[in-house]
């Protein structure tokens, strides 16, 4: 990542979480993942495939989703990932703490000396 | 749904529940960097920029490939831990849950297993104590027996101490050998005399199969040369002598000789088995016709390094010399070596192994019935394990934990099949008496729990695997969706566990069969004598007297035969030296005017009023009288297969044969000619299940050589328990100082059967729990289907079906399971009907009488089972069911 990339780096643990909200909309796959985050982040957020894949076999493997290998729409073999229960309780409860978390720190930083 | 199950191959499936992490991340990756590269593509990049900047885009790949894999690999690892211990936690407090819910269902599947592995455990101890445990004596495995072979290539147990001298001296290939016999002879002491078994051996006996001492030294060399009056003694003896407390030289009386004792074989160590006392012997050459006195037996250790088949090429080299230098040796065409301890459990091994089969086909009808029960419960909780699929347990945990529950399951059976076992092992061996060889040596050890540890988790995998995939293959949506669910799969592989059961009981039931025709065909065998009233006193006059005097033998005989004929109730007594039964010996016989060098019949020397006592018959000629003593003219009496052997068709009486086996030429004189003067009623003397072999008798008046040691048979018109006191008190008033081996001639006739009756006994148990078991299956079973036909039933109850027809539906479907089952069992008794064609007795292994009757037990129980379940499908109450749902 060069000094002149204008995009975000990531918090940590935020991926995970945009991740859960990523699969929300259903059964995704790393790419298309990848594609959803890049789209709704307009570009602005940054991160290597590499971090997608790590974030994604940890949620997996603390039961938050689960993959199976499907085909795409064009015919390639790809691991789907959809939430579980589990990971569907997750997400609530994080997205809370996140929102309360952002608001908190938004608004001390909001105040003037 | 794909089935995970049919997709992979299911142990791959069980062990390794998925594929190799790397394969799995990897293919993950590839799969990500090509879409990435066609959506660069689509963009407008040239392949190799779109793969650069894919690559660039993603990162590290290889390190992040390893790392996932890595990663992965532990998870995985975890995960299984966790399942398997999550099964053992279900499957303990799913015990502890039923042993509360369900008593009943726990009490009979954890003893149904008990019982299983308990005897599985106990027939193995008794085969690794006898026939797989090494011998007691140091490196035992090098000890072998040598056995005498004929021109036909017969291999006999015995030797010629001649040819025993000529194999020990020039043999290349045994470390030591030594040649032995055993007597039944007596020992004086200080309080009263004993009967003991004295074995007679040169001092080798000692270097070749090294018993440990307790005390003291074996004889020497120089002693037994010297004739020195030595003696050792067997601990046990010892003890009883009370030589523990004895210090300084000390003196015992054996068969009338003063012998100091010198050492004291350890406790489980004497050999042969059973020996009291060794007394030192060294056999001088004596060569020709002596060659083929075959009347010792012989043990060697094996040189370092050498197999018995070396040996056995080394001895038959000195065999050929043997027969080269003295061709009246008639045995020596080879000498046969074989492991000491396949000749000590030949007879056992055929009979144990044949037990071990059976108890592990009993354990496997037992895990069949077992796994048919728990695969009905396991339909019966398809509903719970469905909601876990549906809440997300993976496939692989429910089929892990549904094996973890049967483990445990199996493992409280093996715990409590081990305390079984262990109450077999030490009641068992009491029963059964001296029938097998080494049962000092059967004990419950780490070997043995090992057994039964493995046997259970064999069981509890074996219980376990059918339900598993039935749990795992149970589909969420249709089983929660449908109501009332029924999988049929499940009560199908029930069917054929069940059906397996038959099979093997049919088996059982008929090897048990076999078993016990033979008996009833042995015990139908005429022995040619009567046992009834019969007492034998064996006895061994061993005093000075006797060696010095031979009248003072013939007086102590004809005193104790009159005491003996006196008693109340006494209607004959008689001597002979060795009697039916017992113990035996065979000759070489020349028959007058005919040239037979190889002929040979059983031998006896006998007494007047013998054949009266054992109520053999006298068919021509007359019996032995008093008078045929050593100065009068010399005689025999046959047997009706001797005469018809070796004069067929001719008058025997008047004939005259010699026995140059048992009798030696005097010094520049003939072997003197015996006139046959009787013929007598053929027997058994080895027993119900020996032939009636030729014999000749002679008078032991007229063969001074056996006159010492003779056994007197006596015959009560009451019963042989009263006469054994009154004759054991009789004989000690003659001579206070010979002791009498009285016992009833009937017990020894059992005991020849011991081990026949204990194999029958024990495999008709087994057959026994088998078809009880497999008509519990078979009830199991149909009680099921029953029960998940109850509605269809009722309605057709309700719209008037006969209830005899709902019967003969449910009985017809039982006997589809029994007659499948007979069939598979019929064809398996042909292929195994060998495994007990040994202990068969005067029946066909295949004898379609036995394998009928095994048919219609195993099917009667098959239906009988079949039929109360269908009791039930006829009585069901239409409108009760249908209202249920």
């Amino acid at each position: 990542m060069s000094p002149a990339d204008p995009s975000l780096p990531l918090l940590k643990g935020t991926l995970e979480l945009l991740l859960l909200k990523a699969l929300q909309w259903g059964p995704m796959h790393g790419f298309a993942l990848s594609q959803w985050l890049e789209e709704r982040s307009r570009g602005e957020m940054s991160f290597d495939d590499s971090a997608l894949y790590h974030a994604l076999h940890r949620l997996e493997g603390r039961g938050a989703i689960s993959g199976s290998w499907a085909v795409t729409e064009n015919g390639r073999k790809a691991r789907y990932y959809r939430l579980t229960a589990a990971g569907t309780r997750r997400l609530r409860d994080e997205a809370d703490t996140w929102t309360r978390y952002a608001r908190l720190v938004g608004r001390i930083l909001a105040l003037q000396p | 749904m794909t089935d995970p199950l049919r997709r992979r191959g299911l142990f791959e499936w069980i062990l390794r529940r998925g594929r190799d992490p790397d394969a799995e991340v990897g293919d993950e990756l590839d799969s990500h960097l090509a879409l990435r590269i066609e959506a660069l593509e689509a963009a407008g990049l040239g392949p190799a920029e779109a793969r650069a900047e894919a690559l660039r885009r993603f990162g590290d790949f290889a390190a992040t490939r390893d790392a996932l894999a890595r990663d992965r690999r532990r998870r995985a690892q975890r995960r299984d831990l966790r399942d398997v211990v999550s099964g053992w936690v279900t499957g303990l407090r799913l015990v502890g849950r039923q042993a509360v819910l369900a008593p009943g269902f726990a009490a009979v599947w954890i003893g149904t297993l008990a019982a299983a592995v308990g005897l599985a455990t106990a027939v193995f101890a008794l085969v690794d104590g006898i026939l797989l445990r090494p011998l007691a004596y140091p490196d035992s495995d090098r000890l072998v027996t040598l056995l005498t072979v004929d021109s036909a290539g017969g291999r006999y147990p015995v030797v010629s101490a001649d040819n025993w001298n000529d194999w020990r001296r020039e043999n290349r290939s045994l470390a030591a050998a030594a040649i032995y016999r055993s007597d039944r002879g007596a020992l004086a002491g200080d309080g009263d005399p004993l009967r003991i078994t004295v074995t007679t051996a040169p001092p080798e006996l000692f270097q070749t199969v090294r018993p440990r001492l307790r005390t003291g030294r074996p004889y020497s060399e120089s002693e037994t040369a010297a004739r020195s009056p030595v003696v050792v003694l067997a601990e046990g003896l010892w003890k009883q002598l009370g030589g523990e407390r004895r210090s300084g030289p000390w003196r015992v009386t054996v068969d009338g000789e003063e012998r100091e004792v010198i050492g004291v074989v350890a406790a489980g160590q004497a050999f042969p088995r059973g020996t009291d006392a060794w007394v030192p012997y060294r056999h001088r050459q004596i060569g020709g016709q002596a060659r083929n006195n075959l009347n010792w037996l012989a043990v060697g250790r094996l040189a370092d390094g050498l197999t018995p088949a070396v040996a056995e090429a080394d001895l038959g080299r000195v065999a050929a010399q043997i027969r080269a230098a003295d061709p009246a040796g008639l045995y020596s065409w080879g000498v046969g070596v074989e492991p000491l301890q396949d000749t000590m459990t030949a007879e056992a091994r055929e009979l144990l192994l044949l037990l071990q089969g059976a108890v592990l086909l009993v354990l496997l009808v037992a895990c069949a019935n077992l796994a048919a029960a728990s695969l009905a419960r396991g339909l019966a909780r398809t509903r719970e394990v469905a909601v876990r699929i549906a809440l997300g347990a993976g496939r692989g945990a429910v089929l892990r934990q549904t094996i973890g529950e049967h483990l445990v399951l199996g493992l409280v059976g093996g715990a409590a099949g081990g305390a079984l076992a262990w109450g077999l092992i030490r009641t068992v061996p009491g029963l059964l008496g001296d029938e097998l060889p080494r049962l000092d040596n059967v004990r419950l050890d780490l070997r043995v729990l090992t057994f039964a540890v493995l046997t259970a988790g064999f069981s509890g995998l074996a219980t376990g695997i059918l339900p598993a995939l039935q749990a795992a293959g149970a589909a969420p949506a249709r089983i929660l969706g449908g109501g009332r669910g029924t999988v049929r799969g499940g009560s199908r592989a029930g069917r054929w566990l069940v059906t397996g059961e038959i099979a093997v009981a049919l088996l059982l039931v008929t090897g048990a069969g076999l078993l016990i025709e033979s008996l009833r065909q042995v015990l139908r065998q005429p022995l040619g004598f009567t046992t009834n009233g019969v007492v034998t006193a064996e006895l061994f006059l061993a005093g000075a007297r006797y060696r010095d005097d031979p009248g003072q033998v013939t007086a102590y005989w004809d005193a104790a035969l009159g005491a003996v004929r006196a008693a109340p109730g006494v209607a004959g007594a008689g001597l002979a030296n060795w009697t039916p039964l017992g113990t035996g010996g065979s000759s070489f016989i020349e028959i007058e005017g005919q040239d037979a060098p190889n002929a040979g019949a059983e031998y006896r020397a006998v007494g007047e009023g013998y054949f009266g006592a054992l109520a053999i018959p006298l068919l021509a000629g007359r019996d032995f009288a008093s008078g045929d003593e050593p100065g009068a003219p010399r005689v025999a009496i046959v047997n009706r297969a001797f005469a018809e052997r070796y004069w067929p068709g001719q008058d025997p009486l008047g004939r005259r044969l010699r026995t140059p086996g048992m009798e030696q030429a005097p010094a520049g004189a003939d072997l003197p000619w015996l006139t046959v003067v009787g013929i007598v009623g053929d027997i058994r003397h080895w027993g119900y299940e020996a032939p009636m072999n030729p014999e000749v008798f002679v008078p032991w008046r007229q063969v001074p050589v056996f006159s010492r040691s003779l056994t007197l048979v006596a015959r009560s018109n009451r019963s042989a328990g009263d006469l054994v006191p009154v004759v054991r008190e009789r004989l000690l008033t003659i001579d206070p100082a010979t002791p009498a081996d009285v016992r009833p001639l009937a017990a020894r006739a059992d005991g020849l059967l011991a081990s026949r009756r204990f194999t029958m006994t024990v495999l008709t148990a087994f057959a026994v729990l088998a078809l009880a078991l497999t008509a519990v299956g078979v009830y199991g079973v149909l009680s099921f289907s029953v029960a998940q036909r109850t509605p269809e039933f009722a309605v057709r109850a309700a719209l008037g079906a006969d209830p005899r027809r709902l019967v003969r539906w449910v009985v017809s479907d039982g006997f589809r399971l029994v007659a499948l089952g007979c069939a598979a069992g019929a064809l398996a008794a042909f292929l195994f009907g060998s495994a007990v064609r040994s202990l068969v007795f005067g029946v066909s292994v295949g004898d379609p009488t036995v394998l009928l009757t095994g048919v219609a037990v195993v099917g009667g129980a098959g239906l009988l089972a079949a039929w109360l379940p269908a009791r039930r499908a006829a009585r069901v109450a239409p409108m009760e069911v249908l209202r249920r749902d």
